[in-house]
């Protein structure tokens, strides 16, 4: 990584957490401040304000200040291993890393130490990041809110009486608070997109396959995908591209994908200085139409009924904003696409009914044979008490689900026929990207909602995932950047590629980045009170 | 509607080893029967033959990648030894994962 080409020539004029990885980085490398004196900054932060928020479940204090140092004195000796170097970050709750709580936010693994190391973390620590800790996530991820997480509901910063979405919700409310520079989720059905959406950040869900996911407790072993959430999508690219590649550990880190080119993300020709006004660099960006040739597919099916009113404004103005810039616009049409969300059902439950199957209490995590060791009883029941009462509700739902679709008699009628659906989407997308770069619609057909509004009608969470699944069972990449504010609460604009294209999805993100400021407005709460 | 029913209930929380009391079996029944009639919109979606035929003989056009099997050396990196996946296992015998007797009532078994 070249990180000069990356740098921004003005001195440091803002709080440290406010700062931008990327800026972080040349704040660093050109000593204006340490890793010490950031991650400290981070450590007070996270005490005085996630009480309020609960996006932390573990707070890595000491591994964090011993990294810093260690960074800092790498730097000094001229040593620095990259932009990444110093920089503190966190990681959802799923990521196995030696030595440190990995829980997945389950009262099943509670206490559990990971006994190796997630591949997405030995890559973040041999380029010197400094994980602060672990977020909070809905329990085994399955979820739409952190309210099915064993450790609490993770409050959206921008109003804590509403939920941060999810599975992602830790990860996204902790980046949106100024709690950690970045934070590296995972999404299954929209766990990044959806929770980045509601806390006004960029969130990634790169092409399945493109990094490892090793390590990584999984959920629906088809549909995971690791990726970054951020504050900017210069950050995010510089990740997704660092995090990239095939590992000899996960043989579904496909070789097949196309590297992401060094910088070739957050090239855009034309683009004025970075350190230029918003409005200054709109005027120009205007006039030098950096995205000519750009073909926008907007396909009727994400506009359609439920979607708030003002939530699609938002997004129409965003597009109208890139059409500025030199993009086009086409209609397109995905007649499969409302049908995802029944097959994603279907698929997913199914595939978390066997990996479930693991947590049988017999080898680690939580255990009766622990809670109740002198107790006479068979194999079986210490299988049952142990999932019983280790397993949420909605996990055991889901498991319950998986089995019922998977069982004789139903397998034909709702797994072959979501499998075949999954295709049918699968090939709609290729065909569409034959005609369009990229598909700009909704995240999520409203803004955040509030915290127990929906927790006890299972169908309607699911339905929250409308928009965000039908890439998952696409295979595709996408990412939520900020675009509007809908009475104060943030909402999110999903820019999909071409599958394996994360390079033209960056740049229209970046474009409409560098002519908004959507994404550097911070929630008030986190002002000191 | 769906054919979720309270026996089917006990049969799932049956195969996922699950320990379901009577009210909760109530309420996944509504539950699961909603979701159900919900995803079960699925089987009037048309698709086409050719997906459908590829499906059920399982072909795809996507390619699995399968990695060969390796075995490794307790000191690679990407192994793990044997103290390290027996740290947290509840009951340790002999060096090995005690369990509980198969059949309740026999002699336990490591």
């Amino acid at each position: 990584m070249n990180l000069g080409r990356h740098l921004h020539s003005e001195k440091l004029n803002k709080p440290l957490h406010e700062l931008t990885l990327v800026e972080l980085a040349h704040a660093l490398q050109s000593d204006q401040t340490t890793s010490v004196a950031v991650t400290e900054a981070y450590l007070d932060r996270i005490e005085k304000y996630d009480e309020r928020i609960n996006s932390y479940v573990y707070v890595n204090a000491e591994g964090a200040r011993a990294a810093a140092q260690a960074s800092d004195q790498r730097r000094k000796k001229d040593e620095t291993r990259g932009i990444l170097d110093g920089i503190p970050y966190n990681l959802k709750d799923v990521y196995a890393t030696k030595g440190n709580p990995t829980t997945a936010s389950s009262k099943m693994l509670d206490g559990w130490i990971a006994p190796y190391n997630a591949t997405v973390y030995t890559i973040l620590e041999d380029a010197g990041a400094v994980l602060l800790g672990k977020t909070n996530t809905d329990e085994f991820t399955m979820g739409v809110s952190t309210e099915t997480s064993y450790q609490g509901v993770t409050r959206n910063p921008w109003d804590l009486e509403r939920v941060s979405g999810g599975s992602s919700g830790g990860p996204a409310a902790s980046v949106a608070a100024q709690l950690a520079v970045f934070s590296i989720g995972t999404d299954t059905g929209g766990s990044i997109r959806q929770p980045a959406a509601f806390c006004g950040v960029t969130g990634v869900r790169p092409t399945y396959g493109r990094i490892s996911r090793f390590g990584e407790i999984a959920m629906a072993s088809s549909l995971d995908q690791t990726g970054p959430i951020t504050r900017t999508a210069e950050d995010a690219a510089i990740l997704t591209q660092i995090l990239s590649g095939s590992d000899p550990l996960d043989a579904t880190s496909s070789p097949m994908i196309a590297p992401l080119a060094e910088d070739s993300a957050l090239t855009l020709p034309g683009t004025v200085p970075v350190g230029a006004s918003t409005d200054k660099r709109r005027e120009e960006m205007r006039e030098l139409k950096p995205l000519i040739g750009l073909k926008i597919g907007i396909a009727k099916e994400y506009f359609g009924e439920g979607l708030q009113p003002e939530v699609e404004v938002q997004v129409k103005q965003a597009i109208q904003e890139l059409v500025g810039l030199g993009a086009s616009t086409i209609e397109v049409s995905l007649p499969a696409v409302p049908h995802a969300l029944a097959a994603y059902y279907i698929i997913a439950p199914a595939e978390v009914s066997s990996n479930m199957a693991r947590y049988d209490g017999i080898r680690f995590g939580h255990s009766i044979e622990k809670t109740d060791p002198h107790t006479k009883r068979g194999l079986h029941d210490s299988y049952v008490q142990s999932r019983s009462t280790g397993l949420g509700h909605e996990v055991q739902r889901r498991m319950m689900l998986g089995s019922y679709v998977l069982s004789a008699g139903h397998f034909d009628a709702y797994y072959q026929q979501a499998e075949a659906v999954r295709q049918t989407v699968q090939s709609q997308f290729a065909e569409v990207f034959e005609t369009v770069d990229v598909l700009l619609a909704p995240v999520s057909p409203h803004t955040a909602f509030k915290v127990g509004e929906k927790i006890s009608d299972p169908l309607a969470m699911y339905k929250e995932d409308i928009l965000t699944v039908p890439l998952n069972i696409g295979g595709i990449p996408g990412m939520s950047i900020p675009c509007g504010l809908v009475n104060n609460l943030p909402v999110g604009l999903q820019i999909m590629a071409a599958r394996g294209d994360e390079v033209t999805m960056f740049r229209t993100a970046r474009a409409y980045q560098l002519i908004t400021d959507f994404h550097q407005q911070f929630a008030q709460m986190i002002a000191p009170s | 509607m769906s054919d979720i029913t309270r026996e089917t209930i006990t049969h799932l929380s049956s195969l996922n080893r699950l320990h379901v009391d009577t009210a909760t079996a109530e309420r996944l029944t509504d539950q699961l029967g909603t979701i159900v009639a919900y995803i079960g919109q699925l089987q009037t979606v048309e698709v086409s033959p050719e997906t459908r035929s590829r499906v059920a003989m399982g072909v795809s056009h996507l390619a699995n990648v399968l990695a060969e099997d390796v075995v490794r050396e307790p000191e690679d990196p990407a192994s793990l030894t044997f103290a390290d996946a027996a740290s947290q296992i509840p009951r340790v015998y002999a060096g090995s994962i005690q369990v509980r007797a198969v059949l309740a009532g026999q002699e336990e078994s490591a």
